[in-house]
């Protein structure tokens, strides 16, 4: 019996990671990381949910579920870190911690860690770097212009303190890139190129920034660009897509998404807006909305979009995921990605844990990470 | 107002509070000083105005509650009758215990009668 349970467990497994590998969603990932849980593989889980959260870094589920399964893995090695950290405070110490925070997408105590790793090793480039890696990863999800900013800044700290760290150079040219300062890129990943001259990664990044124009805009203007438009720069191309020729039409993906949304019991009806797509959907139909004015709930859109995706950047809160609005007669659902916006009108009686579940799906499914260098 | 405010802030999780018009002007504030006041309060305004849209467009609903989540922090606003508690937590916090003791601060709030402005 438990030779067959063995096999079972396996074969379980086995089939959601395919799924998870195959699955454009963070459902194929949360999934996988719970069986593992169950069948008491926390170590295993961990992982694999450090993978989801790479992929889908506003994925609310896959966040909960790294939480929750670092604290099940990872507590003596936490501790064992902490303890050595705060009685040593050596380098190697601090970094190690930092380096565990970043694993598990703890940024904020990442972040806290490597400005004691500063303070107490001015003359290191490590600490600068770490401070650097955090805050990128934290801008790649949020797209918070202060952090975009402060993530220069410190990377090129680190730069000055150590001007043959390839990973430094690396990520600068890279956080270059993503803003889209193109002449500054190219110096970048070409100092990474002086210092590694085959690493295959920065020699396409290279070659792709040489063949770009140079921006026009300043730095600051080009940061506050990704803020607003909660996005990269148009012409980022991500690590994964960059061999490629063309970037995957996502208008079917999205007709698809909102298609399945609008049968669950319950929805009244939705709207979907991203950079070029404006979608409505009641009852499985979908069609694009065009009209002028906006049928009234694409037009709220545009507030999540706007005003209230800037609002919580600037409140110190990070970008926007969801939202829950509760009426006498109703209740709007909103989710939050990479500049697109979901709301959902839902019956005030219609199972809304179950709905909530399917549009985070669906839009997990549109926003993947944009990638970085693969050691980040 | 303001004991009622400090008094939910003391709870795990919540970063502070703050009661607000329908027409996003702060009445009380008690917001840890992490947050700027004016933006908190730019938030606020827009919100209600993103919620009264909302209900606008459902067939003049008035909103009862409006949950926010970020990705570093929650946002939960809660309607007074004629102003809002809006309250700042943690990214982490437990909604199902947090929203009772924020739906009973609110009770609280109502219970001290209209909110002169």
């Amino acid at each position: 019996v438990d030779f067959l349970k063995r096999v079972k467990n396996a074969a379980t497994i086995e089939r959601l990671r395919d799924r998870a590998k195959n699955d454009g969603s963070p459902r194929g990932y949360v999934d996988l990381c719970h069986a593992l849980v169950v069948q008491g593989n926390s170590a295993k889980a961990l992982t694999v949910a450090q993978e989801g959260v790479r992929r889908f870094p506003r994925s609310l589920e896959l966040a909960d579920q790294l939480r929750l399964v670092w604290g099940q893995a990872s507590r003596d090695e936490l501790l064992d870190l902490e303890k050595k950290a705060k009685e040593t405070h050596s380098a190697e110490s601090l970094r190690a911690l930092a380096e565990h925070y970043l694993n598990v997408e703890e940024f904020d105590l990442a972040l806290e860690t490597a400005h004691v790793l500063m303070t107490h090793h001015e003359k290191k480039a490590d600490g600068p770097y770490l401070v650097g890696r955090a805050l990128w990863k934290r801008f790649v999800r949020d797209h918070v212009a202060a952090d975009g900013t402060k993530t220069l800044s410190m990377l090129r700290h680190a730069a000055a303190l150590d001007p043959k760290s390839f990973d430094t150079l690396h990520l600068l040219a890279e956080v270059c890139f993503y803003i889209g300062a193109v002449g500054k890129g190219v110096e970048a990943a070409a100092a990474a190129l002086a210092v590694d001259p085959d690493h295959p990664d920065v020699a396409t990044l290279h070659g792709l920034l040489a063949q770009l124009p140079h921006e026009t805009l300043s730095e600051a203007d080009l940061i506050r660009a990704v803020e607003e438009t909660d996005g990269p720069w148009r012409g980022y191309r991500s690590p994964e897509t960059r061999h490629k020729s063309e970037e995957p039409t996502a208008k079917a993906q999205i007709a698809r998404m909102l298609h399945q949304v609008s049968l669950f019991a319950g929805v009244r009806k939705l709207a979907f807006a991203r950079d070029g797509h404006h979608m409505l959907a009641r009852d499985g139909s979908v069609f694009e909305e065009r009209r002028t004015p906006p049928e009234p709930l694409m037009a709220l859109t545009g507030t999540f979009r706007g005003r209230i995706a800037a609002g919580t950047k600037h409140l110190g809160i990070g970008a926007f995921q969801e939202a829950e609005i509760t009426l006498e007669n109703a209740t709007v659902l909103a989710f939050g990605g990479m500049n697109a916006v979901l709301l959902v009108e839902i019956e005030p009686q219609a199972r809304t844990a179950t709905i909530v579940a399917g549009c985070r799906d669906a839009m997990g499914s549109l926003d993947r990470a944009p990638g970085g260098p693969a050691h980040v | 107002m303001f004991e009622v405010l400090d008094e939910l802030n003391t709870r795990p999780g919540i970063r502070g509070s703050l009661v607000a018009t329908p027409d996003g002007m702060v009445v009380a504030s008690r917001l840890n000083g992490a947050f700027d006041p004016d933006t908190a309060a730019a938030l606020t305004s827009t919100l209600l105005v993103g919620a009264h849209e909302v209900g606008r467009q459902c067939g003049d609903q008035p909103m009862s509650r409006f949950v926010l989540v970020s990705t570093r922090g929650k946002v939960i606003m809660i309607d007074l009758g004629n102003a809002y508690l809006v309250v700042v937590t943690d990214r982490h916090i437990d909604l199902s215990q947090g929203l009772i003791e924020i739906e009973s601060s609110a009770q609280t709030l109502r219970k001290m009668g209209r909110i002169a402005v």
